[in-house]
């Protein structure tokens, strides 16, 4: 590695271990969506709730939850209260 | 002449009848979808501990974000910051000539980050001390429930509990 670059990652290293939020330096913005549910598990929110506590952007926000609903960690309830089903194909 | 009136006028109402029909499904399509925890997802509990443990709230920024908003001379922190459920506030401001208005974006970007609606109280210093002095309950509570103080220039007077 040549030096200049050995250094920019040890000053980057450095400024992640110094800084409060190790959490958002390793995940980015999913550690802010993931620590909103993670610290309310009862909590339902709608897109608008969670673009307004989170400070995401709604497209990124929107690309996280498709995420999220598909690996199984956040499941989507409808307006109606009934949680949805994949169709059987 | 009359039939073909009829007709138009039955064309017509069938018409609005489907566009009602049509909107209607469009309404309960775009109704919003929520989401929620899934509680029965296997790593979720590994996931909380990594989480949770790795983020506590960072009290230098909050005290930096305090001292700009006015003359401060006491900043308690409790409840979510401290993971107390049952505390009556999260933020007990003391002091004068608060600019509400950089106070009030400061509680939203501190919202922002801990994901969860802040309850604060600003009280001016005599108020503080004259219901710190009568022994007003709300005040003792806040007092009494393990806190951080993130400033104390009044120390003299709550150094006591």
């Amino acid at each position: 590695m040549p030096p200049m670059l050995l250094y920019y990652t040890q000053l980057k290293i450095k400024m992640a271990l110094n800084s409060n939020n190790i959490l958002e330096q390793l995940f980015g913005v999913k550690a802010k969506l993931l620590k909103l549910f993670l610290q309310h598990p009862q909590l339902i929110l709608s897109m608008k709730d969670i673009v307004k506590r989170t400070g995401i952007k709604k497209r990124e926000a929107e690309k996280l939850i498709l995420f999220f609903t598909k690996s199984g960690i956040l499941k989507k309830i409808n307006g109606n209260g009934k949680k949805t089903h994949k169709k059987s194909k | 002449m009359v039939k073909k009136h009829i007709r138009k006028a039955s064309k017509k109402i069938s018409a609005k009848k489907k566009n009602k029909s049509k909107t209607l499904k469009r309404n309960i399509n775009h109704a919003e979808k929520y989401y929620q925890l899934n509680q029965g997802w296997p790593y979720l509990d590994d996931l909380k501990n990594l989480v949770l443990k790795i983020s506590p709230p960072s009290f230098p920024k909050i005290e930096r974000g305090l001292v700009r908003i006015g003359k401060i001379k006491l900043a308690i922190i409790t409840g979510t910051f401290l993971n107390i459920s049952d505390a009556r506030a999260d933020i007990m401001v003391v002091g004068d000539d608060i600019d509400f208005k950089k106070f009030i974006s400061f509680i939203k970007t501190v919202e922002e980050e801990l994901g969860t609606e802040l309850r604060y109280v600003i009280l001016g210093t005599d108020e503080f001390k004259y219901r710190y002095g009568m022994f007003d309950r709300f005040v003792h509570d806040i007092l009494e429930y393990p806190h951080r103080k993130v400033i104390d220039k009044i120390g003299k007077l709550v150094a006591r509990i």
